[in-house]
């Protein structure tokens, strides 16, 4: 396995992990940091997502993949609670969050970017780092206006955080720029940055290759691979690059028809017959 | 993660610091701003000019909160003069011999405020699940209601004095001296009724504008901007958008009902027909005019808005018709408003895209 080698070793070290989530789906999943249950979500007659779980374990990368059409951004909608769940159960580090709406959920530490990037183009880049900090912020109106020092520390020390992740996401030159001026990539990071400023728990992670060449790929690839061990947290990623999900997930979980198709390390789920068949077909033997 | 600005100041100065909207920098503005109002009482021109000056001030305290609604907030609310009218009777209700109640102005205008704010939030749980369009119709209808009621709650019980609005309202008093009572001399320099009213106005207008200054920059005000620009990013960022949405509605809601408190006062009398559509489309043309989002432009459309009809008095009966031209001319050459913010952080997106993504909806 050449894979092995990528990203400073860190697949081979993350499918070593992966030992460790089967035995903890043995137990119960209260070991996963986010873990769904049955979930299920209908569009009238359309069955868009029919009881999909998942276990995200601590510090891992967990991809979710499946033919156009098969549900992903629908789970992942509902994983961050920009829709609700007609069923099933959703535990975020072992409280249910099912009922909560997606600002709380981003407040709890459950953070998410889109597959269509949605930045506040008309904010500077770091004031859409400090956005994303809203939890970690003080006042509302009157501390808006009269301010006092609680305030005021707390704006300062998130401009620094925001400034740090910038820093480390290679944004910082554009610090003061509108957010919608930056170049596609740029904004692609930007987005990336504006979660994890937030320190949150688990990063949901929308197809943030979409869009950007083969090198970029290659970057985005190191840099998602590395997230879980620099911030420690855990990140569900849709993607349909499986070049990208091989690099980084640690175990991969295949949806069809908005039904869980085959789940496990990467390696084994893109030789499962039944994914071939879905729709990775000739592929496997190219990757 | 607990830092202190002192602190920060002392040590080596961290990078992201060249970001950090300072405490001053709504003072400045404001300073400006002050000094002009002091400007004009000591060239102290005619009492003419005064009334404009006031007027002038009242509009731009109204235009700056209604820009908080619209601008920041990017909610399109048509039945802004509505909570003015609710200030200004509340005051003119408790505060005249209608009733034979004599409220102190001074606490009338935090009740006023806190009157409107309440009634911001009765009808913005509602109406703030509605979006776009759907919110402007909302509110135009809430405007039509208040301006109904004070038309028609003179039976069975006679409340508001129906059309013949309220007279004889109390004038504001400081220590036992009645403002607007009577000329002051001190020495040669004279302060006449109405100059003393242009300070109080003023007053008001500049702790309005200190107010908006700093909340723009604050986490509620990014709460705001974000949620204009992207109500589903800022909801994934924690931000509740009932919540942000809410709060932009009653501030502007507030402003407008201590205006109106000023401006009863200022009038001494209040009428319905002073409280209607055509009102908060004066004040929202004002926003406009002067660039959505920008609390200097809402300013300078209060200014233009209020001075352009009386310079324009010699034009006779073509008067509103010229009115008319100038606006339509001033929003093709400069559809960013005339203030229009170019500073870092604000909006660039210009009034055509901004209605193209208000008719969208949700974005």
């Amino acid at each position: 396995m050449k894979r092995s080698t990528t990203a400073d070793g860190r697949v081979a070290e993350d499918l070593g992990e992966h030992g460790t989530v089967h035995e903890a789906r043995g137990v119960g999943q209260e070991a996963g940091v986010l873990s769904a249950e049955g979930l299920v979500k209908r569009f009238g007659g359309l069955v868009a997502v029919d009881g999909v779980g998942l276990t995200v374990p601590r510090r891992a990368v967990v991809g979710v993949i499946g033919p156009n059409g098969a549900g992903k951004t629908t789970l992942l909608n509902l994983l961050s609670g920009a829709l609700q769940a007609d069923s099933g159960t959703i535990l975020l580090d072992g409280s249910d969050i099912t009922s909560a709406n997606a600002a709380r959920r981003a407040g709890a530490g459950l953070r998410r970017t889109f597959q269509n990037i949605r930045l506040f183009p008309g904010m500077t880049v770091i004031e859409n780092v400090v956005v994303g900090m809203h939890v970690q912020t003080r006042g509302w109106l009157t501390g808006g206006i009269l301010g006092g020092r609680r305030v005021w520390a707390a704006e300062a020390a998130a401009l620094q955080t925001a400034y740090d992740v910038l820093e480390e996401m290679g944004l910082a030159d554009q610090a003061g720029a509108l957010a919608g001026s930056l170049s596609y990539g740029r904004q692609r990071r930007l987005e990336i940055a504006r979660a994890l400023a937030s320190a949150p728990r688990v990063l949901l992670l929308d197809e943030p290759a979409a869009g950007l060449n083969s090198a970029e790929k290659r970057q985005a690839a190191d840099m998602i691979a590395g997230l879980p061990e620099r911030y420690d947290l855990s990140v569900v990623l849709v993607e349909h690059d499986m070049d990208l999900v091989s690099r980084t997930c640690s175990s991969v979980s295949v949806i069809d028809y908005g039904r869980p198709l085959s789940d496990g390390p990467p390696a084994q789920v893109l030789r499962d017959q039944r994914v071939i068949d879905a729709y990775l077909g000739t592929a496997v033997t190219t990757v | 993660m607990n830092l202190d600005i002192a602190a920060a100041r002392r040590g080596p100065a961290h990078p992201s610091q060249a970001f950090l909207p300072t405490k001053r920098s709504s003072w400045g503005p404001v300073g400006v701003l002050g000094i002009i109002c002091l400007a004009l009482i000591v060239v102290s021109p005619s009492d003419y000019m005064f009334r404009i000056a006031t007027q002038v001030m009242v509009y731009s305290a109204l235009a700056m909160g209604l820009n908080v609604v619209v601008g920041l907030a990017g909610l399109l609310d048509l039945g802004f003069i509505a909570f003015f009218g609710v200030g200004a009777y509340g005051y003119a209700l408790l505060a005249s011999d209608l009733h034979g109640i004599h409220i102190s102005f001074w606490l009338m205008l935090p009740v006023g405020m806190l009157l409107a704010a309440l009634l911001g939030i009765l009808v913005g749980l509602p109406a703030l699940r509605t979006h776009g369009d759907y919110l402007a119709i909302v509110t135009l209808g809430f405007g039509e209601i208040v301006s109904v009621l004070l038309v028609n709650l003179d039976r069975p019980v006679n409340i508001t004095n129906g059309p013949q609005g309220v007279l004889g309202i109390d004038l504001p008093s400081v220590a036992g001296f009645q403002i607007g009572a009577d000329d002051v001399f001190f020495g040669g320099f004279g302060l006449t009724t109405t100059m003393q009213f242009f300070m109080l106005t003023a007053l008001y207008c500049l702790g309005v504008m200190f107010a908006c200054l700093r909340l723009r920059n604050a986490r509620v005000g990014r709460a705001w901007r974000a949620m204009r620009e992207s109500e589903a990013a800022a909801n994934a960022c924690g931000i509740s958008v009932v919540r942000a949405k809410l709060s932009a509605f009653v501030f502007g809601a507030a402003v407008a009902g201590g205006a109106g408190v000023i401006t009863a006062a200022w009038y001494g009398s209040v009428f319905p027909d002073s409280f209607l559509f055509s009102e908060s489309i004066k004040v929202l043309a004002m926003v406009v005019l002067g660039g959505i989002g920008s609390v200097w432009g809402a300013i300078a459309g209060a200014l233009v808005l209020v001075l352009m009809p009386e310079l324009l008095r010699e034009f006779d009966q073509y008067r509103l018709l010229i009115f008319g031209l100038v606006l339509v001319l001033a929003m093709r050459l400069r559809p960013q408003g005339l203030l229009g913010s170019r500073s870092p952080g604000a909006s660039r997106r210009r009034l055509p895209a901004w209605l193209a993504s208000r008719r969208k909806g949700v974005r």
